[in-house]
């Protein structure tokens, strides 16, 4: 499942662009993307650059005005909420191959 | 098939090139302050306990990680949004 902190709304709509076949979760002001250590807040001159440039505003996708946002994360939790895989980007523009993930899985079923 | 390390590359390397140097230095810039701050490193990473929540699902329902992880292990993902 992937967390994000746009609105149900825009969450279901994402469903709608892409496919997919997960549940989308919204974190209304990236509360529990702080719990995990994720958040960070865009500078003024870069929240001009989304308006401007990329005709983002994050007030609309998100439903309020922080301008915060996870770094991208992915991760393996077991039974016990222990996370036993982890993928974090500072570098919005890298993510991790799938077949990490799935060889990850993999280890933990052979366990 | 094209692994999704190609993919993105290929995929930055356009985006990058339609950018005006003071977007790319900007972004550049925050993801910098990023790195050198360690916030990935001092994120949850293996080993740690995910903290538990309860979010509303584009299902209809709300979802409790800990009563999803009693049913197999979970893949959980954080991303911007579909912008």
């Amino acid at each position: 499942m992937a967390v994000s902190p746009q609105t149900l709304e825009q969450s279901r709509s994402a469903v709608d662009d892409f496919g997919v076949a997960f549940p989308l979760l919204a974190d209304p002001g990236t509360q529990v993307a702080d719990r995990y250590g994720l958040v960070h807040t865009l500078p003024e001159n870069l929240r001009r650059i989304h308006r401007e440039a990329f005709d983002v505003d994050l007030a609309t996708y998100n439903g309020d005005d922080s301008w915060t946002l996870p770094m991208p994360a992915r991760y393996v939790v077991d039974g016990d909420r222990r996370v036993r895989w982890a993928s974090v980007s500072a570098d919005y523009t890298v993510r991790p191959d799938p077949v990490e993930t799935l060889e990850a899985l993999d280890r933990m079923s052979e366990a | 098939m094209p692994r999704l390390e190609e993919k993105l590359r290929t995929f930055n390397e356009n985006a990058v090139e339609r950018m005006p140097d003071h977007v790319l230095r900007a972004l550049e810039d925050h993801t910098r302050t990023l790195e050198e701050a360690g916030r990935a490193e001092s994120a949850v990473g293996e080993g740690d306990e995910a903290p538990d929540f309860e979010l509303d699902s584009t299902t209809g329902e709300s979802v409790v990680l800990s009563d999803l992880v009693r049913r197999g292990p979970v893949i959980l993902s954080f991303y911007r949004g579909r912008w």
